[in-house]
């Protein structure tokens, strides 16, 4: 699903030049829960928007779904964006003047689609998180799990391969967080490949395994060792 | 473009709708100075009789003594005296035709006591005139060519007139007195599409002229001659009151004050005629007339007249500081379409990371500013036909009532070509002010806000 072979990420102002991503070596195979943790500043946010196409990388490769990425312009990494990758982000970023309907609808604007197929996917996903009788409701009428929810009925609206949650649970209190959580193993059940930026250590034990960053480097947990994290 | 990009835009626009309206306002304001100033050059600038103005043209000579220094351009030069004009047209030349006139006023009455008498102003001129220059008629038609210099009474009047005098009614036939001279009505004119008395150079622009008499009638009845007349002061000595005292010694005299019209089929005609023209002043020179050293001729149609005359200077000057104040206004239009679309970037960091592409942000603006810009455009227009009632106003004021209502208005009216011009003024500047704000918003980076 993805594979990236000696990627690295620099960034240069006027004074210094900082390397967030040194020759970054990761494969995650389709249908797989990767965690990913580390540090604050080692890289995690970085690698995710390497991932999630949303910047462009300074060295290496990196192939989604088999596409590699590095020559396409803005107009096919937007496109290869909306139907692959479903983003889930730590503060929800709904849309508060629109309806949950609506907030779903986003990333589906973006693509051709009769109208009525439309329809059935909003409210498809919509079902899926539990809040399809809600659909009319605004964000701010809703609890910070159930606008988390909204945010990953919005992310699988599109019914991408590949869905990226930069700290999805970060906002949530525990009851929340594991209800999240519980979605998207159920969502990864059904064959869609996660990739998690997590804090959390009881988190990262529940996905098939971790990948650790630190100072740009990445250290690959395999699933066995994910036991023996630190708590 | 599809209908999400419109549903975008609209959403847009609702957001941070103070500003949209400030957009709207400024774009407005500066969009009814502009045309308000712009219309006023424009009607000035509008050509007679567009139709035929290519073929129509006027003809000057210099005949000013040498030790007149008055800076003078070609179309401001004197017309030509009694004799000169009637040579002109009498001589062989390569004109299809040629006519002349002078401008004349008299005391109208009808024989109805209830009707008050009117002055009228018009034009002494002979029967060409009516086809030189397209005079549309609503009953009755023109004199024949006998009638120029017979003295024979008739008339033609303009439905102004018409409908004053006789509250509309057809009246060919019907008889009123000019200085008390019994003349019959032969014709009435219909409304004449034209901004200002051109054709008797003094380019009036309060009041139309309501009768127009036979050059023979005129002189005959001794009219007054209230046009632009150029005398020398020996000459005013000899003839007394060139307005009203006996009109043959003006005619004898070398007196400016007969225009001179000439139809001609090409430019060669007109060079032709030009070369004709100077001849004739060579001629003259030999008799002591037209003393100057370079004496100028000039023949030259209509579009260039009106070209040459141009605007008045301080509706010049009006139109610059308008242009002026309309850039301000797009700077500050700038100024704050970049403070609305910035203010939306976390929207658009969203729209990028779940896929719009930057040409998808760049329609949903494009089309929010070109919505703004009709909307100032159509603002503008409202506004600026207030600006132009309170120009007619003044202009009314300054002519202290005098002008005719109907023909002063022509100058501070829209019309459709000044409608769409606001319009595309308004969308083109728009655009152009928002290519910066828009360019800025495009190139948001994804999800570059979206962290907290």
């Amino acid at each position: 699903m993805l594979r990236m072979n000696d990627v690295s990420k620099h960034y240069r102002t006027n004074l210094i030049e900082t390397h967030a991503l040194k020759d970054v070596n990761i494969h995650v195979s389709d249908g797989e829960f990767v965690t990913i943790t580390g540090p604050s500043g080692s890289g995690k946010t970085t690698f995710l928007n390497l991932a999630g196409l949303l910047e462009r990388f300074d060295k290496g490769e990196y192939f989604l779904d088999g596409i590699n990425v590095a020559g396409l312009n803005d107009n096919e990494l937007s496109r290869l964006r909306n139907e692959k990758i479903g983003f889930i982000f730590q503060s929800f970023n709904l849309l508060s003047d629109l309806s949950l309907y609506h907030n779903v609808e986003v990333p589906l604007n973006f693509r051709k689609m009769p109208n009525k197929e439309r329809k059935e996917r909003i409210e498809h996903a919509l079902e899926i998180v539990g809040l399809v009788a809600r659909k009319d409701h605004y964000p701010n009428q809703l609890s910070g799990g159930q606008q988390q929810r909204v945010a990953i009925a919005r992310a699988i609206a599109g019914e991408p391969r590949f869905l990226l949650a930069d700290e999805p649970t970060g906002n949530l209190d525990s009851l929340m967080a594991r209800q999240v959580m519980e979605l998207l193993e159920d969502i990864n059940d059904k064959g869609t490949t996660i990739v998690m930026v997590t804090h959390d250590p009881q988190l990262a034990k529940r996905a098939n395994r971790n990948i650790h960053i630190l100072d740009g480097h990445v250290n690959d947990v395999r699933e066995q060792q994910l036991t023996e994290l630190p708590v | 473009m599809n209908t999400q990009h419109f549903r975008e835009a609209k959403q847009s626009l609702k957001s941070r709708i103070s500003l949209s309206l400030l957009v709207v306002l400024t774009m407005g304001i500066g969009i009814a100075l502009l045309m308000t100033m712009l219309t006023t050059v424009y009607q000035q600038m509008r050509v007679p009789v567009p139709h035929i103005s290519h073929d129509r043209y006027l003809i000057l000579t210099d005949a000013r003594p040498s030790e007149d220094d008055t800076s003078m351009e070609s179309w401001q030069l004197p017309s030509f005296s009694w004799n000169d004009a009637q040579t002109l047209v009498t001589m062989e030349n390569p004109a299809v035709s040629q006519s002349i006139n002078f401008t004349s006023r008299a005391i109208l009455e009808v024989d109805e006591p209830s009707i008050r008498p009117v002055w009228a102003e018009g034009v002494a001129t002979d029967q060409v005139f009516f086809t030189l220059f397209d005079a549309p008629f609503l009953f009755g038609g023109p004199w024949n060519e006998e009638a120029n210099m017979s003295g024979e009474a008739v008339m033609v009047i303009s439905k102004e007139l018409n409908d004053r005098l006789f509250g509309g009614e057809n009246s060919v036939g019907k008889m009123l007195n000019a200085q008390g001279v019994r003349t019959t009505i032969i014709g009435v004119m219909d409304d004449w599409p034209i901004k200002a008395t051109f054709y008797d150079r003094s380019f009036s622009d309060r009041e139309m002229h309501h009768m127009f008499i036979p050059l023979g009638f005129a002189i005959q009845n001794n009219l007054m001659r209230s046009g632009v007349m150029y005398c020398l002061p020996e000459q005013r000595q000899a003839i007394g009151d060139v307005r009203r005292d006996d009109i043959s010694q003006l005619m004898a005299s070398d007196c400016g004050w007969i225009n001179v019209w000439a139809k001609m089929q090409s430019e060669g005609d007109a060079r032709e005629y030009d070369a004709m023209l100077k001849q004739f002043v060579e001629q003259q020179k030999a008799f002591g007339r037209y003393p100057r050293d370079d004496v100028r001729t000039l023949v030259t149609n209509l579009n260039e007249l009106v070209v040459m005359r141009g605007a008045d200077d301080w509706s010049r000057t009006l139109l610059v500081m308008a242009y002026l104040f309309f850039g301000v206004c797009l700077v500050n239009t700038v100024g704050i379409l970049l403070g609305k679309f910035l203010n939306q970037s976390k929207r658009v960091s969203l729209y990028r990371a779940l896929g719009a592409s930057k040409s998808y942000i760049l329609k949903q603006y494009l089309i929010e500013v070109l919505f703004l810009g009709l909307a100032g455009g159509i603002a503008g227009l409202i506004l600026a036909n207030l600006g132009l009632e309170v120009m007619f106003q003044v202009e009314m004021y300054q002519s202290d009532y005098d002008g005719d209502p109907k023909v002063v208005r022509q100058y501070f009216t829209l019309d459709f070509k000044l409608v769409f011009i606001a319009v595309a003024v308004s969308i083109s500047s728009i655009v152009l002010a928002g290519l910066y704000p828009i360019w800025k918003i495009c190139n948001i980076p994804p999800a570059s806000q979206l962290k907290n």
